[in-house]
């Protein structure tokens, strides 16, 4: 069957990830970033887990943990600078004369991108996981879960970057809003400690967030990969995805109020 | 003939939040912040009609973007109304944008790193066009602007008229009734410039494209238009065929003729 509205966002999708693919140094010099990252961390755990909290996991495992976190972060590209920068010198308006919606072919260009990102540096990241630690510790199975999550982490990642992106509308700038949503990520994500290492009270903030699954709860499935924790962080996916869609939807909905009827 | 574009009486007023200048006017804003209302296009009423070639000019902030940018649904008007293609654009923006095309030119439409036929296929899926449809348009418009060498090379690697001629072609894949251009022709040298007139101008003779078109450079209007409508402050001055403008002023340059007319309507 032919459906020419989805054939032409799969269309967009393919040429952003193919052109993402083709940019060989921008993979090449996130991946040195991120290698670096872990190796630093590798570090940095192996002194920390004899000293604080953390001790009750090994060292492998929490650059494993690291690992997951990391690809998914490296990975991530600043949409919002993108819908900003489009806002700002009116690329968002002239293309809504042609007969795709703005946001749906942002967002799978992006997705494309990230897509072929995640490719590369998943196969670089895990590659040098696997070599430094000496283990994989975790099934074919759980392992296969945890690659599709990370991908749908970053989709959530985008979705959210998207909202911050589309503040532009009322704040002209976004750079504050996305400079607090990258702090909590990074904190309320547990980007460099689990959240069971955090107190308590943090914990229960960060579950209620969706930095945690786009980050720590979900690379935490490395310390714990109970059945039961990969159908929470699968159902908590499809909720901030739902949320972050409809915040998406209808943020954009009022700010292009703005822009067809006050000119942006 | 039923007219292309007809516009009748469409206006478009902004509101602009005034800031008083320094730190303290800054602040000051913040709690009582003082609007000014802005008439950037004022009751304009004109019909432009099939196979027409007009030049839409006047001086920077006259207008001209804000018309295009109501023409082509982006904008919605503060008053009166317009019909593009028989389509309200504001209301049908979509229905609207299969049958219009664009082009500005200091926008690109093509995908930097990439070679444009990975746009051109792009766009025939967001034109929904069905592959023999596609293919046909696209062998016809690698003649008209002589692509074959271009199509295979990344976009970066393109001259600025080698690329202005991709950006057309991505304009017209999917057979366009009108052709809006925003200054087609900014920034490129004197041979690409002619290169892109004659283009048009086989354009709109083959396939009886309208084009409405936007430029600062008078040879354009010249070379391309076969009528002209002078903007100026938010208002039409001037409606005019060409040769009936030229033959009121014998022997001036276009220029002149043109800097005349501002002269008058202030």
């Amino acid at each position: 069957m032919y459906m020419p509205k989805v054939h032409k966002y799969w269309a967009v999708f393919s040429l952003s990830f193919m052109q993402a693919a083709k940019n060989i140094k921008v993979l090449v010099g996130l991946s040195i970033f991120l290698l670096t990252c872990l190796i630093i961390f590798a570090h940095i755990w192996h002194v920390a887990t004899h000293h604080s909290e953390t001790a009750r996991y090994a060292p492998e495992l929490l650059l494993w943990y690291i690992a997951f976190n990391q690809w998914v972060l490296v990975a991530s590209q600043d949409v919002n600078l993108e819908i900003q920068e489009e806002l700002q010198t009116g690329s968002l308006a002239y293309s809504m004369v042609r007969p795709i919606s703005y946001l749906g072919a942002k967002f799978t260009e992006s997705f494309g991108r990230l897509c072929a990102q995640l490719l590369f540096l998943g196969a670089v990241t895990f590659v040098f996981a696997a070599l430094w630690t000496g283990c994989v510790p975790f099934s074919a199975f759980e392992g296969a879960v945890m690659l599709l999550f990370g991908f749908f982490a970053g989709m959530l990642a985008l979705i959210f970057q998207m909202v911050v992106g589309v503040t532009c509308f009322w704040l002209q700038d976004s750079t504050p809003v996305s400079w607090v949503f990258e702090k909590l990520l990074f904190v309320l994500g547990g980007l460099l400690l689990p959240l069971a290492c955090y107190p308590e009270w943090l914990q229960t903030v960060a579950h209620y967030t969706p930095f945690s699954i786009i980050l720590g709860a979900r690379s935490a499935l490395v310390l714990d990969n109970s059945h039961e924790q990969i159908a929470f962080i699968g159902m908590a996916f499809l909720a901030w995805l739902l949320v972050g869609l409809i915040c998406l939807k209808a943020l954009f909905w009022r700010g292009m109020k703005i822009l067809t009827v006050q000119g942006g | 003939m039923k007219p292309a574009i007809l516009v009748e009486g469409l206006s478009k007023a902004f509101v602009l939040r005034k800031t008083a200048p320094g730190i303290f006017g800054a602040f000051t804003s913040l709690f009582a912040a003082h609007t000014a209302r802005f008439q950037a296009v004022e009751s304009l009423s004109f019909s432009i009609y099939p196979g027409q070639k007009v030049a839409f000019i006047g001086p920077n902030g006259a207008g001209k973007s804000t018309t295009i940018k109501m023409l082509t649904g982006i904008l919605h008007p503060t008053a009166g109304t317009a019909e593009v293609l028989g389509l309200v654009p504001w209301k049908a923006r979509t229905a609207l944008g299969f049958q219009i095309g664009t082009v500005f030119g200091q926008r690109s439409q093509l995908w930097y790193h990439l070679p444009s036929l990975e746009t051109f296929n792009l766009l025939a899926k967001i034109y929904e066009l069905t592959k023999s449809a596609y293919k046909t348009r696209l062998d016809e418009l690698i003649g008209i602007f002589e692509l074959e060498k271009l199509l295979d090379r990344p976009v970066r690697q393109l001259s600025l008229g080698e690329r202005m001629r991709c950006e057309l072609v991505a304009s017209l894949l999917h057979k366009p009734k009108i052709l809006f251009l925003d200054e087609p022709t900014i920034g490129l040298d004197l041979n690409a410039k002619m290169q892109i007139r004659e283009l048009l101008n086989r354009l709109s003779c083959e396939h009886g494209t309208t084009l409405f078109l936007t430029s600062h450079d008078t040879l354009d209007i010249e070379k391309i238009a076969d009528r002209v409508l002078v903007l100026d402050k938010g208002s039409i001055v001037l409606d005019s065929s060409l040769n009936e403008l030229k033959s009121n002023y014998k022997d001036q340059a276009m220029e002149e003729i043109i800097q005349d007319v501002y002269a008058k309507s202030s």
